[in-house]
């Protein structure tokens, strides 16, 4: 038989179950990130060409004088219940690029990945862009070209063949000026829960925890982020140090998973407590979100918050997480080759199984079981030692917080060494006696207090029995 | 104040059918009034003590139930669903066992209940930790969106955060519910008792009840604020029994203003927005 008689399934995907499948596993705030990843990736690129930065984000000396790589450049974000626009002047996207890369669903293997971008699958922007609304509008101006383009999702879909986006593209070649140079992306006709979600003051805050947490770094060089008007803030980790006490702090450490591909530092410590928290064991006194645990950073891009689980260690290595360490936290910063970070596609997950987070992980369980120790001991010199403290509880309430950039480099976490035991010179006693025979001794002796009552009659007992 | 509005519930059902909810304490005033103002007979107090024996001694009723234990532990057990008036009338600012009392009872009150919520608002001292200070308290993504800096909570800027931090974790509750319910704000007041102090409320709805909630006309008390409208801030003026007598005296004889050289005008004033609350002054033999 001919092989053009034999049946076969056409196995192309339908464009509405790729769109499900592409925006089903993430959620709207790790969406909006994305979009805004774009323009940081597009700040990161004028500060790369420009010079003007050896490497954004890097650890700076204390007594140099700040560098502002990213001091001009801003992204204006707008969010409401009609609409989501983002507004940068960081670039733009070159035609060409649009064209071949920056909107198709993928990147081309032979386009090379930038060296700390955070893109790197080729799927952030349209995922997210598709994860909002029905209307949505690019327009950018790069230095030689400028393009618009306008996608109609619903007229998209209709035609299964098509899978083009066209551009309105005007003057290739021209010379913009670093001023008028940026992107704007904006999208409207809202998918109803976006619409409601919005709508939510709540998730405004969330947004911003979420946008200053995640461009943390790209902040504090400069790079001004407005979220409905209101500017973001840098607002950098800090971690409790003082001379006798600092953490673990490992910088620039090449990783040899995946062929020094990707450097790490790692930075293990504790934060000093609210004064209401340090007073109670209640829990339900804690702050509503916990920010004990790892962090993990790749490329700028916060892929792990707040981590407390067996993914960085706890329940497994060292034990559960449990309220006493609630003091620690973990940073851990990856840079170099996007392809070779250990996210999911969604990059809002870790990957286990890379290579590259194996080594890390072991690196950060180290860590955590040195600053496990070190808490522990912080709990049981606390309390034998309640009014004058140990060397190091001392060191601990005099410690100042300290921003990461201004420690100094300690392959181990520098603590005052254990005190010495001294043999108890007291003991408690504790029994109990019958109610009716207390209250009549309590009586013989005139005294309300059972520790004052059980004092008299120990004394007595032992100046009759045993002698002063 | 609150009593006034409470009154008006009666647009939803008899007021006897309702059941108070408090932490009355050993002095248990707000119970003493609704009992005595609206007639409400059913109560409860939740207590955070060892013993209920000085609760039970102090109660001015047999019928307040007296439950030991914190709000976390207590409030679930008692009947929020049914008909119910609740006030949590808390010293502590807003923190996290605060905002858990509040998703419980945004997700269990049942429309036609009425919820009032009373906390600490000042700021802490050191100026340059109040922002700390309330992410500590509710964590950095119950901050408001227009508090970025201390000096945002400055004077009436803490209470102003956390009548929005409460607003936001009832709605929250509200969003989590199957139903149609929905929280109408009625109470926004900043007042000085000690120390500054804001109670912030209103009451649940769904449509069935929307006809009931235009005829019990709760606009039309100046007392109340609905969402979106300044705070009432109170700033009662202290008085002396005889300064109150003279003052509504002359209120009754339609002067104004009333004529006592040493009071500002802005006491006066405050008097004439309080007076109707002001605690009644026994008259002289």
């Amino acid at each position: 038989m001919e092989n053009g008689d034999q049946p076969v399934v056409d196995a192309r995907p339908t464009k509405r179950f790729f769109v499900r499948m592409l925006v089903r596993d993430i959620d709207l705030i790790p969406a909006v990130i994305d979009l805004i990843d774009n323009s940081v990736d597009g700040a990161k690129r004028m500060a790369s060409e420009a010079g003007t930065a050896d490497r954004p984000g890097a650890r700076k000396k204390a007594s140099a004088t700040k560098s502002k790589p990213f001091a001009k450049r801003r992204i204006k974000i707008k969010v409401s219940d009609s609409e989501l626009t983002i507004e940068d002047n960081c670039g733009g996207i070159e035609l060409e690029q649009a064209v071949n890369y920056a909107f198709r669903f993928g990147r081309p293997e032979a386009v090379r990945p930038i060296e700390g971008e955070v893109g790197q699958f080729g799927v952030g922007m349209k995922r997210a862009m598709f994860k909002l609304g029905g209307d949505i509008e690019v327009k950018s101006v790069a230095p030689t070209s400028r393009f618009e383009m306008k996608i109609d999702v619903d007229e998209w879909l209709a035609d299964e063949d098509d899978w083009t986006f066209p551009l309105t593209a005007e003057k290739v070649g021209e010379d913009n000026p670093a001023s008028a140079l940026g992107t704007t992306v904006h999208v409207t006709d809202l998918l109803p829960s976006v619409a409601a979600e919005f709508a939510e003051p709540t998730f405004l805050q969330r947004l911003r925890t979420a946008i200053q947490f995640s461009h943390q770094p790209a902040l504090a060089d400069g790079l001004a982020i407005s979220l409905n008007g209101h500017a973001m803030k840098s607002r950098p980790p800090m971690l409790l140090s003082t001379e006798g006490l600092s953490p673990r702090v490992v910088l620039d450490t090449k990783l040899a998973a995946n062929g020094d591909k990707v450097t790490m530092r790692l930075y293990s410590g504790f934060v000093a407590l609210s004064d209401e928290e340090a007073d109670t064991d209640d829990p339900n006194r804690f702050s509503g979100l916990s920010q004990a645990g790892w962090y993990v950073i790749c490329n700028g891009r916060l892929l792990v918050f707040a981590n407390k689980g067996r993914l960085t260690g706890w329940g497994a290595e060292v034990a559960d997480y449990h309220p006493q360490y609630r003091r620690f936290r973990g940073y851990v910063y990856l840079n170099g080759d996007s392809a070779a970070m250990p996210w999911n596609t969604a990059k809002t997950a870790v990957d286990e199984d890379s290579p590259i987070w194996r080594e890390v992980r072991n690196e950060m369980v180290d860590a955590l079981r040195e600053a496990r120790t070190v808490m522990n001991r912080i709990k049981t010199e606390g309390a034998s030692e309640p009014k004058n403290g140990t060397p190091l509880t001392r060191k601990l309430a005099s410690a100042r917080a300290t921003p990461l950039s201004e420690l100094t480099p300690n392959k181990v976490m520098v603590v005052p060494p254990r005190p010495k035991k001294k043999a108890p010179e007291k003991k408690t006693l504790s029994y109990d006696v019958p109610m009716s025979k207390f209250e009549e001794v309590a009586k013989y002796l005139g005294l309300v207090q059972p520790a004052a009552i059980g004092k008299r009659t120990f004394d007595y007992f032992y100046s009759r029995e045993i002698g002063d | 104040m609150a009593v006034d509005v409470m009154r008006r519930l009666s647009s939803f059902r008899p007021l006897d059918e309702y059941r108070y909810i408090g932490l009355g304490g050993y002095e248990f005033i707000d119970f003493d009034l609704v009992h005595r103002a609206l007639g409400v007979n059913v109560m409860t107090s939740i207590e955070d003590a060892k013993s209920d024996k000085r609760f039970i001694f102090n109660r001015p009723f047999a019928d307040i139930t007296i439950e030991l234990g914190t709000t976390n532990d207590r409030l679930q057990d008692v009947a929020i669903g049914e008909p119910s008036i609740v006030w949590m009338d808390y010293c502590a600012p807003v923190r996290q066992d605060v905002l858990q009392d509040v998703l419980l009872l945004g997700q269990r009150m049942a429309a036609g209940n009425l919820l009032l919520i009373t906390v600490n608002a000042k700021p802490k001292e050191e100026e340059d930790e109040r922002l700390a200070d309330l992410e500590a308290r509710v964590g950095d993504e119950r901050i408001p969106m227009g508090v970025t800096d201390d000096k945002d909570l400055d004077g009436a800027g803490m209470a102003n955060a956390q009548r929005q931090i409460l607003a936001g974790e009832l709605d929250a509750a509200l969003r989590k519910r199957n139903d149609s319910t929905e929280f109408r704000q009625l109470f926004d007041i900043q007042y000085r008792d000690t120390t500054r102090m804001q109670t912030w409320g209103g009451l649940f709805i769904d449509p069935d009840r929307e006809p009931a909630f235009q005829a019990a006309d709760f606009k039309s008390l100046s007392q109340v604020r609905t969402e979106g409208e300044e705070a009432l801030v109170i700033n009662v003026p202290i008085l002396t029994a005889r300064e109150v007598l003279k003052l509504e005296y002359e209120m009754e004889h339609g002067k104004s203003p009333p004529e006592l050289d040493w009071l500002k005008a802005s006491e006066e004033r405050s008097f004439a927005d309080l007076h109707r609350w002001y605690p009644r002054v026994p008259a002289p033999m």
